[in-house]
Formats: structure tokens, C-alpha cells, sequence
């Protein structure tokens, strides 16, 4: 409590010195908190939209599907997937889960045939999932087994439009070939030109892929909805208990989302970089300006170290006064941050371009987590004791009787 | 006798010179002493007071406090011995700009950690009449008030010696001349031996005992 009432009232006595250092930190602290912020926003957008239109919190499969599933999809089927989806309908914390099933084929126009991805899906289920990602259009149903919804780019290659109709072909679970007719009820945006997966996606009623593909009562996979993405842990271990109980597997959400963990890595990276920038810069400003307020307080240490003062205790006046510049400095670039971030979010957010994962483009907003707010606070201050190490070293083992006879 | 100073030498090089500041001084201390030290500038006053204080070491010979040399200190035993024993006043005063009175009095006792008895702090002030101006910073007191503040600060911890190196250099004669007669009254009513250097006879003439150096050498 001593050091730090000397260290603060060191800093108000040569606040103008200090002010530069102060504001320094200020502009790191607000640049971190913004730039994280937003991160931070960015990535749960993210998440959420990787989750709720693609993924789920879990993906179940029927056991063997994750090493051979690609190969033989038919064999490693969940048979009787309407049972064991309500099994984990009885896990606490279950939205919904809801099966899958993926075809591919040919779908066949008047005059034109491609190739199609398709899904298929409980109507009700996938309007939850799908829904932010279709254009303004309706969308299928369980009383129409016709119906489905098409990628945009696929409907461009196909000159078609919602109402217009269609065959899709496809081989079935034994070898042969089936067809059904389709009619296209919603339309999925793209992202654009080069938006592949629109060129080929399907997505049609479950019930009636079921019969296409011959497979009737099997899904590809089970699609576990939670309420809250952050139960994700807290859920895991009982649906790991239900699959081994059922003779299933599975996987999180975060372990299929490749694409989101490598985006996510490559913006930790950066924000990693920028953190190590602001460092660096503010290890060179403290340790100029500690190293010039002890030119100005050789005196002081001398008649300190005379009255008894032991050298480690010179060292922790310095290093308490540049805590203290840390964790001011660093709190009032916190209030800062949150102005600049109040007064960026009440304008509309940060804009970003359409994705594939955000076919109309998006806003993000700079929304901080508490957490890293403290955890920069304290990497600010033990910065600022770091870059205090020096003068504190070179404070402390200074000889009395020369600082004594200092001018 | 509590402080021997035995045969102590000090050089300092400067470069490839050498400048013998003190040469094989002898003297010694004994408590309630109030001894005058005097001489011309560069006349070693000021390196044999900081060699008794303990804030420097001698190039040879030795420095006895209550038996224990002082040359074998380690820092850290040498700063807490300070503290107990030896009290400092200095020209400039030193105080710490950015103390109140009360603080910079009750500086010595808090580096000790612990709880600082507030009483003894208040009455070493008021033994030096400064009680009106305990909130006060030493950039708002006189330089008579100041030195006062920095006489407060080294009776606190109660030193068996106090090293004052021209304490009244900076202040004009009348001041000078009332520190001088505080120190006596101080000097008057507790053990504590003082030492003090000046160029002043005047100052010199209320000590017990003046030892006169010159050239790094005590002069009979």
C-alpha cells in the first residue's frame, strides 16, 4: 500500500511526463479491446451460423460411418432413426434433433441435366436451419413430398424458378436406379459466382428420399440441437453415454466446422500479432519513460537508500509506479474502447461481405467479453512491470554516496 | 566509546587518477556526543561522514558501531542497521517532494513494515514545532521549515547517532542558527549523539567538541 500511494503520487506529480505513456496505453488497450471484440462477435455470428444451418451441436452416426461412411454410405445407415431420436430428445438441454440423409444424382430439366448434393431432412426441422439462408420464398413441407427447396446457382443452370418441376435421379441402396419428380418450393441463396455447392444443392423431404434411395426407416445421421451452444460440454458425455448405448457415434460440432477452426486460427493469429505489436511499442515508451524519471529521482533513491531503504525496495517503488501506469493506463483505454465500440455499434456495426456462410453479407458488432478485458488489463500490467525491470534494476544498485552528491 | 573509526583511508579513481579523500583517520564517537566537523571544501568532511553513516565504504581501515564492523555488512543488513542507529540530515534537506510532512517523518519507521505508532510520529514533530504544518508538502514550507521536517525525520526511529553534512549551508544565518540550537536542545534531552560538518564558526562554536580535518587528514 506504501509503494503504490508513492508510486501514484509520483504519477500525478509528473502527469505531464507520464501523460504520453498514459496515452499510449490508452490507444493499445482501446485497440485490443476493439479489435477483439469484434473478433469475438465475429466468431459467434459464426458459429451460431455453422450450427444452426449446417451442423448441429452433435452429428450421430451409425457406428463405423466416420472411417467408411464416405465409401459405403448405404451400409452404415441408422436404421430406425425415428427411435433412437427420441432417445436423445430426453437428453437435458435437446431443442430437437433431426435425421439426415445425402443423395446424389442427376436432376433433369426439359432441356438440361447436372448433378446434385442433395440432402434430406425433416421440412419442419430444416425450415429452422435453412431458414436465414433462403430467399425471400416458401419452403417445403411434410404434406408435400414433391417438394423441394435448390440452390440458386443450380436453378441458374437449370432455368428454372419455384413452381417449375423436375426428375431426379438416382442409384438406390442396391444398385439400381430410381427417379422421383421434384418440384421446387424455396430457393437457397448463393454467394455468388463461385458459390459450387449452390450449383448442386437439394434439400427434399426425408420421407420421401427414404423411398428414392430404397432405405426406408435409415438416416445418414442425426442432427442433436441444444438450446444454448455454451451446454455443448456440459451435454457431451450424455450423448457419448446414448451412443455407446445405441451402438452409434458421433461428432461435435466444432470437430466437422474445418473451415471455422481455420478461419478462427488464422484471426487468432492475427490478433496474436497485433497483441505482440502494441507489446513491444509499449515496452519501448514505459521503459523510456521510467528510465527518465529515474534520471530526475537519483536524489530521492539516495536519501531513500540512506534512511535504510534495502535495495529490493527501491526496485518495488519503481516497479509498483509502473504497475500502477499499467493499470491505469490500461483502464482508461477500456473506457475508451467501450465508447469507441458503444458509438461504432449505434451506427450500424462493421459490414461484411456476402461468404458462403453468410450469403447476404452481415454485420458485426464490437461486443468485448469481460474476460479478455481483465486478461488484457493484467497483460498490460505486467508489461508495464516488465518494461520497469531495467530502471528498477539499475535504481536499486545505484551507490548511495554518488546519488547523494548528485546535481 | 560506541563508533570507532579505525585508520580509514578512502581513494577514489577517476579514470587513471586517484584522489586519497581520507588518509588513515582515527576518531571516535561517544554517546550524547555533539561534535562540529570542520574544514574547507574537499577537505574529506563529507566522504568521513558518509563512511561513519554507513553509505560508503572505506578503502581500507574500519568502521565499529556497537562492536560490529561495519565492513562486513551485507547490503541489506547494513540498510536495516542504518535505519536502527543512524539518523541522516542533509544539506539540501532530501525531503520527498511528494510526502506530506507526516509522511516524510514517518518514512523510517514504514520501510520497517509493520504498524507505525502515529503518536510518536506526531510528537517527534511537535518536538521540532511543526505540528500546524503536518498535511503540508515540503514545497510549501521555508527552508528553515524544511530542514526542521528533515531534523524530525532522522529523530524518529530514536538513532543512537545523527550525521547532519551541512545542515544550515542552505539556510541564511538566523535559520542556520535556530537548527543549530534545536539540534543542541534535541542533543540536550535525549542520548543521541550528533555529527555534523560546517565551514561556519559561528555554527561551530555551540559543538561539544570540533574536530577540524584538512586534506583528508584530522588536524590536532
Amino acid at each position: 500500500m506504501f509503494y503504490i500511494r508513492i508510486g501514484l503520487r509520483n504519477i500525478i506529480k509528473n502527469i505531464r511526463k507520464t501523460a504520453l505513456t498514459m496515452a499510449t496505453l490508452l490507444a493499445g488497450m482501446a485497440a485490443l479491446l476493439i479489435f477483439s471484440g469484434n473478433n469475438s462477435y465475429m466468431f459467434k455470428v459464426m458459429r451460431e451460423n455453422f450450427i444452426n444451418t449446417q451442423f448441429g451441436h452433435f452429428q450421430v452416426y451409425a457406428k463405423g460411418y466416420l472411417e467408411n461412411g464416405n465409401d459405403y454410405p448405404f451400409d452404415y445407415l441408422i436404421s430406425d432413426y425415428k427411435k433412437a431420436a427420441e432417445e436423445f430428445k430426453k437428453i437435458p438441454g435437446v431443442k430437437f434433433v433431426t435425421p439426415r440423409l445425402s443423395f446424389k444424382g442427376l436432376i433433369s430439366g426439359d432441356k438440361i441435366s447436372t448433378a446434385v448434393m442433395g440432402i434430406a431432412g425433416n421440412p419442419e426441422d430444416e425450415k429452422l436451419m435453412t431458414a436465414s439462408a433462403l430467399t425471400n420464398s416458401p419452403f417445403i413441407s411434410s404434406g408435400d413430398p414433391s417438394g423441394i427447396v435448390a440452390g440458386d446457382g443450380l436453378l441458374k443452370i437449370l432455368s428454372g424458378g419455384i413452381g417449375d418441376s423436375f426428375t431426379i435421379m438416382t442409384s438406390m441402396k442396391g444398385g439400381g436406379i430410381n427417379g422421383m419428380d421434384a418440384v421446387v418450393r424455396g430457393v437457397r441463396k448463393g454467394y455468388g459466382e463461385f458459390d459450387q455447392l449452390g450449383k448442386m444443392f437439394v434439400l427434399a423431404d426425408i420421407d420421401r428420399v427414404e423411398r428414392l434411395l430404397n432405405v426406408g426407416g435409415s438416416a445418414g445421421s442425426l442432427i442433436v440441437m441444444l438450446n444454448r451452444t455454451d451446454d455443448v460440454g456440459k451435454t457431451e458425455p450424455l450423448v457419448r453415454s446414448l451412443c455407446e448405448k445405441l451402438g452409434l457415434e458421433y461428432k461435435r460440432w466444432d470437430q466437422l466446422a474445418v473451415f471455422y477452426k481455420s478461419v478462427k486460427a488464422m484471426y487468432d493469429m492475427d490478433m496474436l500479432i497485433i497483441t505482440i505489436i502494441i507489446m513491444a511499442i509499449l515496452i519501448f515508451v514505459i521503459a523510456n519513460t521510467m528510465s527518465m524519471n529515474l534520471l530526475e529521482r537519483i536524489r530521492e533513491i539516495g536519501t531513500i537508500r540512506a534512511l535504510g531503504t534495502t535495495k529490493m525496495k527501491v526496485a518495488l517503488i519503481f516497479l509498483a509506479e509502473s504497475a500502477l501506469i499499467g493499470i491505469i493506463g490500461s483502464m482508461a483505454g477500456t473506457a475508451f474502447g467501450l465508447l469507441v465500440s458503444v458509438f461504432i455499434n449505434s451506427t450500424g456495426g462493421i459490414y461484411h461481405q456476402p461468404s458462403i456462410y453468410a450469403p447476404s453479407g452481415y454485420h458485426t458488432y464490437i461486443v468485448p467479453e469481460t474476460r479478455s478485458i481483465a486478461a488484457y488489463i493484467l497483460l498490460l500490467t505486467i508489461v508495464a512491470i516488465i518494461s520497469a525491470v531495467s530502471t528498477a534494476r539499475k535504481a536499486s544498485r545505484m551507490v548511495i554516496a554518488d546519488t547523494l552528491r548528485w546535481i | 566509546m560506541f563508533i570507532s573509526v579505525n585508520n580509514v583511508s578512502k581513494t577514489y579513481k577517476m579514470d587513471k587518477v586517484e584522489i586519497q579523500a581520507l588518509k588513515k583517520v582515527s576518531l571516535g564517537i561517544d554517546a550524547g556526543d555533539f561534535i562540529c566537523l570542520m574544514g574547507p571544501s574537499g577537505a574529506g568532511k563529507s566522504t568521513l561522514l558518509h563512511i561513519i553513516g554507513c553509505i560508503e565504504n572505506p578503502t581500507e581501515g574500519d568502521v565499529i558501531i556497537h562492536g560490529s564492523s561495519v565492513k562486513k555488512m551485507k547490503d541489506k543488513t547494513l540498510s536495516l542497521f542504518r535505519n536502527a542507529h543512524i539518523g541522516f540530515i542533509f544539506q539540501s534537506f532530501n525531503l520527498l517532494s511528494v510526502l506530506t510532512v507526516y509522511e516524510n517523518v514517518e518514512y523510517p519507521l514504514m520501510i520497517r513494515g509493520g504498524r507505525v505508532d502515529r503518536e510518536h510520529v506526531v510528537s517527534v514533530i511537535e518536538s521540532v514545532g511543526l505540528q500546524d504544518y503536518m498535511k503540508h508538502r515540503p514545497d510549501e514550507l521555508s527552508g528553515g521549515q524544511r530542514q526542521r521536517v528533515a531534523v524530525a525525520r532522522a529523530l524518529v526511529t530514536n538513532p543512537d547517532i545523527i550525521i547532519a553534512d551541512e545542515p544550515t549551508a542552505n539556510l541564511d544565518s538566523k535559520t542556520g542558527g535556530m537548527i543549530i540550537d534545536l539540534l543542541l536542545d534535541l542533543n540536550r534531552k535525549s542520548n543521541t549523539a550528533f555529527l555534523f560538518s560546517t565551514h561556519s564558526e559561528a555554527v561551530s562554536k555551540n559543538a561539544k567538541r570540533i574536530i577540524h580535518i584538512l586534506d583528508g587528514e584530522l588536524q590536532a
